[in-house]
């Protein structure tokens, strides 16, 4: 279809230029997930809320109205391209803009017309769209900081470019009148450094201070304060050196190093401004006097209204049923399957739904405080915290800075009663300038802001920063099977036994409440070939890790995995239809390898990594797998029950587990990495910490790697910086440092940190574009 | 300022001081007019726009400026 589409948009040259690009990812097209954001989007009441403001984000004129898109699918320089020439084809589209690096993209329409158009458009090309909420005033205030901070940057950058030319003439030996001139000169220079650039980090230092709380910022605001009045003592009294340039350059690093993180803190938090919409927009609100319906937004909903929620419906907020009972799905909030029946006076929590039938829910909360909002603040939440790595360098700065404290101290007061006055102020500013602990500073946030970039160019979304931590301790990693390391596809290839229309309606009805793979196969199978009458299901039951159960006109139907002996086709998934217990036919389904697997499991296996199975099939078929991947059979366990899963994940250490996000939620939340490669986003950002947006397993791999590398970096960062520091206080406090060589060994610190970090994720980048190239061949 | 014979040709100076402090305003000016106007705020995707035929849908640089 897309080649179609291409083709009769006289786009051919897509091709051409795709065949161009050694490593551009062949992207495929994939079917159109319908998605209950993008039906909003033509909404005009629900629409205000993705439509964007800011002028600085819309290309074009007036006339247009614009909406924000996070696009999965966005591999290359021909996608690109091709979103970009959307408008010489539709009339219905003004302009598409893409932004390569957050992986989004701005669409624009004409006042008067609809998104839609354009939106299926670029979603028959195979790209999926989810609309990004503008929140226009944050989102102005984020981008304002965001310059603003840039701006103290280019200003200190200038500033301090112009200071180290007086700096150079100075030291290569002007004299007199000439000195003092440029020393003045880099003062001036210096002002707007003091004044503007560094404000942010004296403002930290003061606030933190006022909270009693210790930051980095203190340690550097020190020394900033301390070397400019010095300087500037010296620079009216021509007693003395000055450190403009050393300060500049010290400023102008760490605003560079803020700016950096910033900028990849706004990455991942344009993850969290992604609308997992859940819940529904209207709801029937039941008037408390009238008794009448009416059609409401959800977030006028208040505490204590009465809501009908019907069958098939999403509950809007957390509530209680007050009258009728029926079952619910938790799936989206818990990754439970199971239907749970829900009497009068039960509990519902938003997101979960009615699949039975209509009930009336009082409402317990509003739609913003209810416990899926909460949720969700909650993982934005996760992102923007510090994680242990940041509060560990802090922790080691602030030994540090005492450690600054205690050595100046002594050393003034042992130099000064020897009656060395100049040399103990000497002394002491050549330990403060020294003792700058901005390599410290700037290497685990430099790090960790690179690596988010380059994780979310791979298409991985990670959690948080300690996920880095704990996954690269990881020994062992267990694979879900159907799905993870199958296609998880489950064809039907054999109905061995009784086979008639009125079984085959049984089976349907009694599996279409299901998220089992094999469920969702059998009623997409079933319900393709004809219309199926719905039965009445008494006791619905889904027995997780066993199958499901239910009364249908008087006898107890089952769909159960299959137990008994000398299965027909021994390395197929089957399951048995029973009616009373008694076996009527048994089901076959075949499943195939992902191509992935067989390479993720050697590339772990190469690095040493243990890997095995948790399944809930049949030990045979689960065998016959592990045989296939070259898994030990000791680390293969079958028959397993969601719980029993999550058992053997606890009982073993620096374990991670790969798997659905819904089915295995459980297990994901137990192990110390749960790496979540099918199921919703949402859900799945509940229950893992990782997140592989395409699915593909050959990611588990690169990534344990890519966190040990980083683990690695940050480490050695902070083991040089802290030697660094160390040993520089030393022997600055017995003599060996003058200022001025603490002056040029500061930056230089630094910027070996810069150079590191950059270095290492160059190589790191190289060696993505090779991965890439590598896993198409696989393919 | 007592500025000796021997050092004369650093006179120089006097000028190209004031005029590096010029340049650097200069400078300074253009690159917050630039952020501004939404330079660094996406640096990946132009290295993949400049790639394909200009047109003129590629130049989004124009439009921002015209909304300042």
């Amino acid at each position: 279809m897309v080649f179609q589409f291409i083709n009769s948009s006289e786009l051919n040259e897509y091709y051409k230029i795709r065949a161009s690009l050694p490593d551009a990812k062949k992207q495929r097209a994939r079917p159109i997930a319908s998605n209950p954001q993008l039906e909003n989007i033509d909404d005009p009441v629900k629409q205000v809320k993705y439509l964007l403001t800011n002028s600085d984000d819309v290309p074009q004129a007036l006339s247009a109205k614009s909406v924000k898109f996070f696009v999965d699918g966005l591999h290359c320089f021909a996608c690109v391209w091709i979103l970009e020439k959307l408008p010489m084809l539709s009339e219905e589209v003004v302009a598409v803009r893409v932004n390569y690096f957050e992986k989004s993209l701005v669409l624009s329409v004409p006042n008067n017309s609809k998104f839609s158009e354009g939106v299926g458009l670029i979603q028959n090309l195979g790209y999926s769209l989810h609309p990004v909420s503008s929140n226009s005033d944050l989102e102005k205030l984020k981008s304002a900081n965001q310059k603003k901070l840039l701006y103290r940057v280019g200003v200190a950058g200038v500033a301090t470019g112009n200071i180290m030319l007086c700096a150079v003439a100075v030291y290569a030996g002007a004299e007199d009148s000439w000195k003092i001139l440029l020393d003045y000169v880099s003062g001036m220079f210096f002002l707007p450094i003091l004044f503007y650039s560094a404000i942010p980090i004296l403002k930290n230092a003061f606030f933190s201070i006022k909270n009693k709380q210790y930051s980095l910022d203190i340690a550097a605001a020190f020394s900033i304060i301390l070397g400019s009045s010095l300087s500037f003592f010296n620079l009216f009294h021509q007693t003395g050196d000055i450190y403009f340039d050393s300060i500049a350059t010290f400023v102008f690093l760490l605003m560079s190093a803020k700016y950096i993180l910033l900028r990849s803190n706004n990455i991942a938090a344009h993850l969290d401004t992604l609308d997992f919409q859940i819940t529904p927009n209207y709801c029937f609100k039941i008037d408390s006097n009238t008794s009448k319906r009416e059609k409401v937004d959800v977030v006028e909903i208040q505490e204590g209204d009465l809501i009908a929620l019907q069958a098939g419906e999403v509950a809007p907020i957390d509530g209680a049923v007050w009258q009728g009972e029926s079952y619910f799905d938790n799936s989206a909030i818990t990754g439970e399957s199971h239907p749970v029946k829900i009497k009068k006076g039960a509990r519902v929590s938003a997101g979960s739904r009615n699949i039975d039938s209509e009930v009336l829910i009082k409402s317990t909360s509003t739609h913003n405080s209810s416990s899926l909002s909460l949720m969700m603040d909650h993982i934005s939440k996760g992102w923007r915290g510090k994680g242990k790595i940041l509060n560990l360098t802090e922790k080691i700065s602030f030994i540090l800075f005492s450690c600054v404290i205690i050595s100046s101290l002594a050393t003034v007061i042992i130099v000064s009663s020897q009656g060395l006055y100049s040399e103990a102020l000497h002394r002491l500013l050549a330990i403060l300038v020294i003792a700058c602990p901005c390599a410290l500073g700037i290497g685990a946030p430099l790090a960790l802001g690179y690596s988010l970039k380059t994780l979310v160019q791979n298409g991985i979304i990670v959690k948080d920063s300690d996920v880095l931590d704990s996954a690269s301790k990881i020994t062992k990693v267990f694979f879900d099977k159907t799905g993870t390391l199958t296609q998880g596809s489950l064809d039907l290839i054999d109905w061995a036994g009784e086979r008639n229309d009125e079984l085959e309606n049984i089976v349907f009805n009694i599996e279409k409440y299901s998220l089992h793979p094999i469920a969702q196969s059998l009623s997409q199978h079933l319900g393709a070939r004809r219309t199926i009458p719905s039965l009445d299901l008494i006791n619905y039951k889904e027995d997780k890790g066993r199958g499901v159960f239910a009364e249908i006109n008087g006898s107890i139907w089952s769909l159960e995995k299959f137990n008994g002996d000398k299965p027909k086709h021994p390395h197929a998934s089957a399951c048995s239809l029973n009616l009373n217990g008694t076996s009527k036919a048994v089901l076959y389904f075949r499943d195939d390898l992902k191509l992935n697997s067989v390479s993720c499991i050697r590339e772990l296996k190469s690095e040493g990594i243990q890997t095995g199975i948790l399944s809930g099939d049949r030990k045979g078929v689960v065998d016959y797998w592990a045989d296939r991947l070259n898994i030990p059979s000791s680390n293969v366990f079958a028959d397993l029950s969601p719980s029993q899963k999550s058992e053997i994940i606890d009982a073993s250490s620096n374990v991670a587990m790969v798997g659905d996000g819904i089915n295995d939620a459980m297990a994901l939340t137990k192990s110390d990495v749960g790496i979540a490669v099918k199921g919703s986003l949402g859900a799945s950002l509940k229950s893992s910490g990782v997140i592989l947006l395409d699915h593909d397993v050959r990611k588990i791999g690169y990534f344990i790697q890519f966190s040990k590398n980083v683990m690695k970096l940050i480490r050695k960062n902070i083991y040089f910086s802290m030697s660094y520091n160390l040993i520089g206080i030393s022997l600055a406090s017995m003599g060996y440092i003058n200022p001025l060589a603490a002056a040029i060994l500061m930056p230089i610190s630094s910027l070996w940190i810069i150079f590191n970090v950059t270095w290492f994720f160059n190589r790191e980048d190289k060696e993505r574009i090779t991965w890439e190239s590598a896993q198409e061949i696989a393919i | 300022m007592g500025i000796s014979p021997r050092n004369s040709y650093m006179n120089i100076l006097l000028i190209l001081i004031p005029i590096s402090v010029l340049f650097a305003g200069f400078f300074v000016a253009c690159f917050i007019l630039s952020s501004k106007n939404g330079q660094f705020e996406d640096l990946e995707t132009p290295a993949f726009r400049i790639l394909s035929d200009g047109d003129k849908e590629v130049n989004y640089g124009e439009n921002n400026e015209s909304k300042h």
